[in-house]
């Protein structure tokens, strides 16, 4: 055998087993790793944000060019979509400030009581197997790793990795993301109301399943304050009530839907339709606060024995068109660093 | 200051260090225009060019170690576990640089047919690493687009990428002493 042969050879084995050695202390959280990141990240900053500059005329050029065509349709649509969602701005408004108030006063956990801050996206991943973006916030605005970050329209993603003034974001369609998700059955299930334009039909009252109550009729009192009182009057369409099922829901990559697997087996599955609003779940060990909105069911691939369906969900935040963000200064109790 | 900047000339005789500035100008460019830059949803890869480009150019044992310094680089800057980048821009230039075992010595559209090749093996031991290590997800039909449009573009890119990588590797002329120059 020729003598370049185990030259070669020897070259070979000792480069892989430097990277299997580098995956290893990577793969087991090795303080080596993040330091040489960290270090590199600050020195190699000016570098890039010099480069970002020189190259911005060319990249808008190149954007120019091939989205020309579907900004304009896009515009379009959008100016539609205003229009349509002005009017109810105002009532969905006045809802969710009763629904605070309400988990206020419950103490229940709820997002208004979370500070935010807020951070542009300052760059993409690179490579074409991670789905992650770049944000120009850091640790000196309080960031943590963890930390659930979302845009006007809902969840966007984590925050994985934090410098002093940038931070790493995760995307929600990442493999590697996963979260706690609640399904809630859209709020008239049974058809009675489908479109602002038609007219709407009022659900037929039944009795009510949980005894002692009359909608309308039966009012819950609780003291707040010592001689305040507040009523909270039960709605008279009890049958209208939103069924909650929660599963894991995971990204699946670039232009795939997210999916939500291990559904809670339940009698009461069949309330889940098309439609179905997706929310964080929350919960001691979620890694972001309940009640953020994440999507709509698209589609439910049923499965069988007893795996369970799997549900297709279609985001409502636009993950690849991203530009302001706010992050929640949530820090999920699994991702702080044990003292 | 005279001394530095002597100091400075001379560390740029020698490749690896050439290769070191050559590869942060490159991972500049793919961490600005070639990240905010796509084609059918793929963003083009400088990195793996310029490793496929060195191996192609110098063959299977400098090749690899020019791979595995550009993949190291890349590392620094990825969110994916570190050592995968390195691993896999060594394999890039090693199936690059066994174009020279075919021939004595390559013609350029040999030259670049070998980036193009080891550029999409690159794009397929990325996700295969990457399951390897855990991070699932990524094999799947979508890879095959990635794989073609990265080989394209590489294949495309790469003139000026031998170019490059030829300037960085080549060897400083030998030095010659004082007394061996007075005799000549």
């Amino acid at each position: 055998m020729p003598r370049f042969w185990f030259s070669r050879l020897r070259v070979i084995a000792l480069l892989t087993l430097t990277s299997i050695v580098l995956i290893t202390l990577d793969v087991r959280d090795s303080p080596i790793i993040d330091k040489t990141r960290s270090v590199f990240d600050k020195l190699f900053t000016p570098v890039e944000s010099g480069a970002r500059t020189i190259t911005k005329p060319f990249v808008n050029a190149w954007h120019g060019i091939t989205d020309y065509a579907e900004v304009r349709d896009e515009n379009r649509r959008l100016r539609d979509l205003i229009a349509k969602q002005q009017g109810a701005q105002i009532a969905a408004e006045a809802s969710i400030r009763e629904g605070q108030e309400l988990l206020a006063l419950n103490g229940l956990p709820n997002l208004a009581g979370i500070d935010s801050v807020s951070a542009q996206v300052v760059g993409e991943s690179s490579l074409n197997y991670t789905q992650t973006i770049e944000i120009n916030k850091g640790s000196s605005s309080g960031l943590r790793v963890g930390m659930a970050v979302l845009n006007a329209a809902g969840l966007v993603g984590k925050i994985t990795e934090v410098s002093e003034n940038r931070s790493l974001v995760m995307l929600i369609t990442d493999p590697s993301y996963t979260i706690a998700v609640k399904i809630v059955a859209p709020y008239n299930d049974n058809g009675d109301t489908t479109d602002s334009t038609t007219t709407t039909t009022q659900p037929v009252v039944t009795t009510p399943s949980i005894p002692g109550f009359t909608p309308n009729e039966t009012a819950y009192t609780t003291t707040t304050l010592p001689g305040q009182t507040t009523l909270v009057t039960i709605p008279s369409q009890i049958d209208g009530i939103q069924w909650r099922e929660s599963g894991a829901l995971e990204g699946r990559g670039p232009g795939n839907d997210p999916v939500i697997r291990f559904i809670e087996d339940s009698t009461r599955f069949g309330q889940i339709q098309v439609g179905s609003r997706v929310m964080t779940a929350g919960g001691a060990f979620s890694i972001a606060p309940p009640g953020i909105v994440v999507g709509t069911v698209s589609r439910i691939e049923e499965r069988g024995g007893t795996l369970g369906p799997i549900l297709h969900v279609r985001l409502t935040a636009e993950v690849t068109n991203l530009n302001f963000l706010r992050i929640l200064l949530y820090q999920p109790s699994t991702e702080i660093p044990n003292k | 200051m005279s001394d530095f900047l002597v100091y400075v000339v001379r560390l740029f005789t020698r490749p690896y260090a050439r290769l070191s500035l050559l590869a942060l100008t490159v991972l500049a460019l793919q961490t600005t225009v070639f990240a905010d830059t796509s084609l059918a949803g793929v963003h083009g890869q400088v990195m793996v060019l310029l490793a496929a480009c060195c191996g192609a150019q110098m063959g299977v044992e400098r090749g690899v170690i020019a791979g595995f310094v550009i993949g190291f680089m890349y590392d620094l800057v990825l969110t994916t576990p570190f050592g995968v980048a390195s691993m896999v821009l060594a394999i890039v230039a090693a199936t690059a640089g066994l174009s020279k075992t075919f021939f004595m010595a390559p013609p350029w559209w040999a030259k670049c047919l070998a980036v193009a090749i080891a550029s999409i093996v690159g794009e397929v031991a990325f996700p295969l690493l990457l399951n390897v290590v855990g991070v699932e997800g990524w094999m799947d039909a979508r890879v095959i687009k990635v794989c073609f449009v990265v080989g394209t573009l590489n294949l495309l890119l790469s003139p000026i990428g031998l170019a490059l990588a030829s300037w960085a590797m080549k060897l400083a002329p030998p030095r010659t002493s004082k007394r061996s120059a007075s005799i000549a």
